[in-house]
């Protein structure tokens, strides 16, 4: 009874403890919170990055806006139902109007060396314009044979690169961009978006069993940077944000993505701005890493300043203030750049051009101690400097494992060279001294009676299922034979085996050096983490035992119990070592870490295997029908351990319900 | 011309320079960056005005009137057969009216306007009777009909010929019994002139329902003020947050404004739950809304002096269903809701809520003329009704103030369970305060968080909760013995995390739809405590925690929640907000609304309105109204993007900074519940409190014990205070140096000229 008081208190602490408590930290001026990048890859609060800054062009109200584009200080915006381009200064004062009444369904613009390009995906077509208006080419569907006779031609956004050759996303464009010269003729596709094969693919594949194609996603909207590259946007692929170089190979390496992507812009740093239909902004540096991320929906109506309706495309000006087009308000909003944001942005183009300002980041580390690009910062600063203790602590603060790596490898270095003459001397004194000491054992046997004392002790009945954990190492068979047919272990040795497997998966999980962690020790959870572990060791031996009644196993479920606990020592053995060796080791000796690891858990499998064959008594192909029925039978296990859950909350709800019923209306 | 050349021999151009000369652009840091000038024109500021003349408002409904009271500032006249009031303005001349003129956009048989310097192209015009009746009417009801599916109907004086009034003179006013015949519903309404202004009463024991139908809602002369379009200058003052501004522009201002005081009421209706990422949107913070016909000229301020817990303000445009911007406030007597039968609420029954809510309407009209025909005049007003109504003494205010909110211990998850570390010791506390005073720093307010044993997350109700881990009782007291320093305890009293201790201990308030409305903020799951046992549990703690030295409670959240609960202890909302006001006196409370001001210190002060497209300004209409009333704080500064805009906007707005501080880096709580915390190290940020606080120490001492006479915006981003003295304060938000005649002011900085008699 105090036993289970005991742990339902600490059930009732742990529940307690998940409470979480958030005071007012919000400014006033915006409406939406602002996230960074934290430490792992986190996502974490941060001052305002853009304020709202009004509608652009207020007094004007568009019609069907579906696309604008920069250029020359000019802001240019397609507005469909009007069937015209207008273009506006900076004020906001109309300066041209270019109309064509023809256009069907306008749905891209771009304007590049003062001619106008529009793509018609109704007339399927993309048409130049000159700034008065003249209609001065029309490039519709590619002949040349290589665009394919069943490729379609849907142009749906144009962006023109700087020698004047088109980039033209199209719908249902699988292949990639359509590129066209300034002539119009087809120069092939570019930026096409790979496809992976599924693991249903893969078997069969492998079966050579005919399966749907697979079809790579088309990219639904694109821009270009000053330096040519091209980035492109595909909602629905694994990788939503792509910059292609020269040779169409992909160079972003994006951290952190938002669903939903609709549009993107670059700005003349080269930071890439996503934006989201659910109105999220997003900022990447040049690198790719998220800067900041911030806006949302007007779902209630509110009708608040900087909140978006319908959002549709996203432009950044010289002076990196932000529009968005939102065809629901059929206004452009505004957003300002705040003096945090602009301070980062001056750290980024010194960053960028390997300049670490350590007084700019600092002064950003006091507006969010916790901001990761800052600490990185700092941390490569110092590491320049060669103060390598400084700058590991500023990386491991912005988690930054790469240069924690390097940091890390000078200090070790630098230890290596202060203490080999010494752990060389130390080496040499232990061989000499063990060569000395054992001849001078043989004439002296001293330790003799203690040797003996010991090893009667280890032949003792209860320590015996011990001993045999290691003879397990070295005679796997012999070792299942004495558990299973002379009984040397038991299931009292087995549950302590087992606790000790789960204590060491433990230590490895949050001991393992800070280079070679595995999970964010922030999201680790000591009771979740034993819990699953307990769950997925009984579920498999209960499995197991299940299905070896049924497949004329020998084996009873404490033989299966007992074995699998000794199957794991392989693991068990290697696990502290390997441990250990983590903060001897950096990112460049990151495979032999792997290789050790790989051995360890091959070594396990392995011994998994020929426990339950020898347990079992099985043949090799009746062991791998097995082992396969008894996954299978963990995941029904699960899945119906999930199901009994659903089931009693939706009775637990149904009885309430009928007792609220009862009571509203007697 | 004698007086003028000695006020301006005696005006000394001090010209204290708040800021350095703007540095060069790549030396810059985030205190230094300045904003461009197009965020100055957005309705976060306020914007220069007009100088549109106003004479008469040439809308007005020229009728037989009986005049029935006049004092020296204004004379009420009415008419009989209608009810409606006309309110004269002697000094200006200028008649308010509860009507208008309905035929101004009538047309001959060759359609054109009878009236064409009262038409304009596009005029609806008034042709439908609903709208005509609705114009005359002094009252709007709307009653649930009776039966199993009540619904919700509008009805007006004139709307049914079997509905009556009779009318009496009285004092200086007169008095009418008014019957409903659709809502079956009878009241009397007494209107009463004084010499501020028009008060309004309808006495709740007066108000008769003699059917099966229930009263829902009431509004007292909608159309009183009502402006046509842009073709009268003015704005309305809603007072969203800190106050804000819609001027008559239908460009910005083309849909219906309704916004309830003091938030939802929470036991009717939760409120939606926020998409991932957003803020909450700012509530009304005090009973009154205002209007301006000619800004400087003419204009009034509405005073509801009871049911504000019970009210919205309605505000409509020129461009919807009429061709006239006007105001009114509408009374919620009961409610409809639908009462959820189960959990995931796909089956429900709509009920109407059967006893009605304690609404006693009096609501007062005080006119402002001239100089006071403003936002700032409408402070001054309500700072006026607020200092004749305030129970609790005047706190001492000091010249300049800063308050420091610091967290001590917080706890995260261990091995097992869970481990508290502390933030800050009291030691560490006592250093800064000591380090602070020796820079000038004459007043401090601390409220200290997290300091229970179980620390910030795990602070409870049910002990008095200061840990020994954070000092000894001598060490505090060392604390509690520095001179000119207000140590508060922080208390988050409204609400309860399930599965605490503390959850057993107190009952939980039920929402009229029967569940107990657990709601979740962006980090958690919490019950609201019972009225009854939050007021109990915080007088316990207060006395608790000045026995132990504090010098009161820091109530977070009970200052702007109002909620009721039903079940087995019914408690109301009316009752909720005179709890509150009573349980406030002598602490500090949090982001408080007007019920709450009777506080010592008012904490987290807006500084902004909920950013409604529909506002033209953002005004500081609250702040100004208790001005010199309470020490007023804002929001934590070093949370702020735009660090040395915002400090400005505090010397403007006229509230002391506020920030959030610790011994330890804000990088130990992220493993804590309180990640959200993701700057406060003391010495990361003391150096920039003293120096931005050194630059404003001689502007506030200048200031501080008087009146705001005016506020003009000079030019985007520019804006000057006067004082009644004459001393003037300018603020140059801006990016550049402004100059003219008197001032030369550098970029981001404020200047003081002050008058010496």
């Amino acid at each position: 009874m105090r036993q289970w008081t005991v742990v339902l208190c600490v059930f009732a602490l742990l529940l307690a403890a998940s409470v979480r408590v958030e005071a007012s930290i919000d400014d006033d001026a915006t409406p939406y919170m602002t996230y960074t990048t934290g430490p792992n890859q986190t996502l974490i609060r941060t001052q305002t990055a853009y304020v709202p800054a009004g509608f652009f062009a207020a007094d004007h109200r568009f019609v069907a806006p579906t696309d604008m584009v920069f250029y020359e200080g000019w802001l240019w915006v397609l507005d469909a139902g009007a069937q015209h381009v207008i273009a506006f200064d900076e004020d906001g004062h109309v300066q041209k109007m270019i109309v064509d009444t023809d256009w069907v369904e306008p749905t891209g613009l771009d304007v590049f060396n003062d001619t106008l390009y529009i793509a018609d995906r109704g007339l399927r077509e993309v048409r130049t314009y000159d700034f008065d208006g003249t209609l001065r080419q029309r490039f519709g569907r590619p002949t040349e044979p290589i665009f394919g006779q069943n490729s379609p031609y849907v142009p749906r956004r144009v962006t023109v690169g700087p020698r004047g050759n088109l980039f033209v996303v199209g719908e249902g464009s699988t292949s990639g961009v359509i590129q066209l010269s300034s002539r119009g003729e087809f120069l092939g596709f570019f930026g096409t978006n790979l496809t992976s094969l599924s693991w249903l693919q893969r078997i069969a594949n492998l079966l050579d069993v005919q399966f749907a194609l697979n079809i790579p996603t088309s990219a639904t909207n694109l821009a270009l940077d000053n330096q040519g590259s091209l980035y492109t946007i595909s909602p629905t692929d694994s990788k939503p944000l792509k910059r292609f170089n020269i040779a169409s190979v992909d160079t972003l390496d994006v951290s952190f993505f938002t669903e939903n992507l609709i549009s993107l812009a670059v700005s003349d740093m080269n930071n890439i701005f996503t934006l989201s239909s659910t109105g999220v902004i997003t900022e990447y540096d040049q690198e790719g890493r998220m800067i900041f991320s911030f806006g949302g929906l007007d779902t209630t109506g509110a009708r608040r300043q900087g909140l978006l309706v319908t959002p549709i495309d996203i432009e950044v000006s010289d002076n990196r203030h932000l529009f968005v087009l939102d065809e629901g308000l059929n206004r452009i909003v505004v957003y300002v750049p705040t003096a945090f944001t602009r301070s980062i942005h001056e750290g980024l183009i010194a960053f960028n051009e390997g300049i670490y300002d350590t007084q700019l980041w600092e002064d950003v580390l006091r507006f969010n101690e916790i901001f990761a690009l800052a600490n990185q910062a700092i941390g490569q600063a110092n590491y320049r400097s060669n103060r390598f203790e400084e700058a590991l602590q500023f990386f491991q603060l912005a988690q930054f494992k790469e240069g924690y790596s390097n940091a890390y490898w000078q200090l070790r270095y630098r230890s290596i060279q202060t203490f080999l003459p010494w752990v060389m001397s130390a080496i040499v004194a232990y061989a000499v001294f063990s060569r000395v000491f054992k001849y001078w054992h043989r004439r002296h046997p001293v330790l003799e009676p203690a040797q003996a004392r010991f090893k009667a002790f280890t032949h003792q009945p209860s320590v015996t299922p011990y001993r045999l954990f290691f003879t397990m190492l070295r005679h796997p068979i012999d070792t299942l034979y004495d558990i299973k047919h002379r009984q040397r272990s038991s299931l009292q040795a087995a549950s302590i085996i087992y606790l000790i497997f789960i204590a060491l998966t433990v230590v490895t999980t949050v001991g393992t050096a800070f280079l070679f962690q595995q999970q964010s020790l922030t999201e680790f959870s000591l009771l979740r983490h034993v819990f699953g572990v307990s769950i997925a060791i009984l579920f498999t031996v209960f499995s197991n035992y299940l299905i070896a009644t049924l497949n004329d196993g020998e084996g009873w479920f404490k033989d299966v119990y007992i074995g699998m606990a000794y199957a794991l020592a392989p693991f068990m053995v290697l696990a502290l070592p390997l441990t250990l060796l983590s903060y001897g080791l950096t990112l460049f000796e990151l495979f032999i870490y792997q290789f050790l690891w790989f051995v360890a858990i091959a070594w396990t499998v392995i011994y998994v295997l020929v426990t339950l064959k020898e347990i079992h008594g099985y043949s090799v192909s009746a062991l791998f029908k097995n082992v396969f029925l008894t996954l299978v039978t963990v995941a029904v296990l699960v899945l119906l351990t999930l199901i009994t859950y659903l089931l009693l909350n939706q009775v637990v709800d149904y009885v309430l319900s009928i007792v609220r019923e009862v009571l509203a209306r007697v | 011309m004698f007086k003028k050349l000695i006020i301006i021999a005696l005006t000394l151009p001090i010209g204290l320079s708040a800021a350095a000369t703007t540095p060069p652009e790549e030396d810059r840091s985030i205190l230094q960056w300045a904003m461009p000038e197009s965020y100055f024109q957005t309705n976060r500021f306020t914007q220069p005005e007009d100088p549109a003349a106003l004479t008469q408002n040439a809308w007005l409904d020229t009728v037989d009137t009986i005049e029935v009271a006049r004092n020296e500032a204004l004379i009420l006249s009415v008419d009989p057969t209608l009810l409606s009031l006309y309110v004269t303005q002697r000094s200006t001349g200028y008649v308010w009216s509860s009507t208008l003129f309905k035929d101004y956009a009538t047309r001959d048989a060759d359609n054109e306007p009878l009236y064409p310097e009262l038409t304009s192209e596009g005029d609806r015009g008034l042709r439908s009777t609903l709208w005509r009746n609705r114009v005359d009417s002094p009252i709007w009801l709307r009653y649930y009909t009776a039966g199993a599916s009540p619904q919700l109907r509008d009805e007006t004086l004139f709307d049914a010929s079997a509905s009556t009034f009779t009318f009496t003179l009285v004092d200086e006013g007169f008095s009418a019994r008014l019957f409903f015949a659709q809502a079956q519903v009878a009241l009397t309404l007494e209107v009463t002139l004084t010499e501020r202004g028009l008060n309004v009463v309808i006495p709740p024991e007066s108000i008769e329902e003699r059917g099966d139908q229930r009263l829902g809602q009431l509004a007292v002369y909608p159309f009183f003020g009502a402006a046509k379009q842009e073709e009268i200058p003015g704005y309305f003052m809603v007072p969203d947050g800190s106050g804000a501004l819609i001027r008559w522009n239908p460009q910005t201002f083309h849909t219906i404004f309704e916004k309830p005081y003091y938030g939802q009421d929470l036991s009717v209706a939760l409120p939606s739950p926020l998409t991932d990422g957003l803020k909450r949107s700012k509530a009304l913070t005090a009973p009154v809304f205002g209007m301006v016909h000619g800004v400087d000229q003419q204009g009034f301020l509405t005073v509801m002096h009871s049911a504000e817990t019970y009210a919205s303000l309605v505000l409509y445009p020129g461009t919807v269903t009429t061709d006239f911007n006007f105001a009114y406030i509408n009374y919620t007597f009961r409610t409809s809701y639908r009462q959820p039968l189960n959990q995931s609420q796909t089956n429900t029954i709509l009920r109407v809520q059967s006893d009605r809510n304690p609404v006693s309407i009096h609501q007062e009209w005080i006119f402002l003329a001239d100089q006071e025909a403003n936002y700032v005049g409408m402070a001054r007003a309500y700072r006026a009704v607020l200092a004749e109504t305030l129970a609790s003494p005047l706190p001492s205010l000091p010249s300049q103030s800063l308050h420091l909110d610091i967290l001590m211990s917080e706890n995260e998850p261990a091995f097992i369970g869970r481990n508290t570390f502390v933030m800050t010791h009291v030691n560490d506390i006592k250093a800064w305060v000591e380090a602070l005073q020796a820079q000038g720093f004459d007043h401090l307010v601390l409220s200290l968080r997290g300091t229970s044993r179980n620390g910030f997350s795990g602070q409870s109700l049910q002990e008095f909760p200061v840990g020994s881990h954070l000092g000894t009782q001598a060490e505090f007291e060392a604390l509690f013995a520095l001179p000119n320093v207000s140590v508060y305890l922080y208390v988050e009293p409204t609400k309860i995390y399930p599965f605490t201790a503390a959850s057993r201990r107190y009952a939980v308030s039920v929402g009229r739809h029967l569940l107990t409305y657990r709601q979740q903020d962006a980090f958690g799951v919490f019950d609201r405590i019972h009225p009854v046992d939050m007021k109990e549990r915080v007088q316990d703690l207060a006395e608790e925690a000045t026995a132990f030295g504090f010098a009161g409670l820091m109530l977070d959240t009970l200052g702007h929640t109002v909620y009721a609960s039903f079940g087995d202890r019914p408690f109301s909302r009316l009752a909720m907000q005179d709890s509150v006001s009573a349980l406030v006196a002598g602490h500090a409370v949090m982001a408080p609304f007007a019920h709450a001001f009777e506080a010592s210190a008012l904490m987290d002060m807006p500084l902004d309105h909920s950013l409604n497209q529909s506002f033209s300004d953002g005004v500081p209409f609250l702040t100004y109204a208790l001005q010199g009333l309470r020490p007023q704080y804002a929001g934590f500064l070093n949370y702020s993007a735009n660090f040395t805009l915002e400090r400005l906007r505090m010397l403007d707005y006229h509230v002391f900074p506020s920030y959030f501080v610790t011994e330890e880096s804000a990088y130990a709580l992220l493993r804590s519940p309180s990640r959200s915390f993701y700057t406060s190290a003391f010495d990361n940020w003391s150096e920039v409190m003293i120096e931005s606080e050194q630059d404003f120490r001689a502007i506030q001492a200048a200031i501080h014990d008087l009146q705001i006479a005016r506020r003009e915006v000079l030019d985007t981003g520019v804006v000057l205070i006067t004082y009644d003295t004459g001393t003037q304060v300018l603020i140059n938000y801006r990016s550049v140096p402004y100059q003219d005649t008197t001032w030369d002011v550098p970029s981001q900085s404020a200047s003081l000229r002050e008058v010496r008699p």
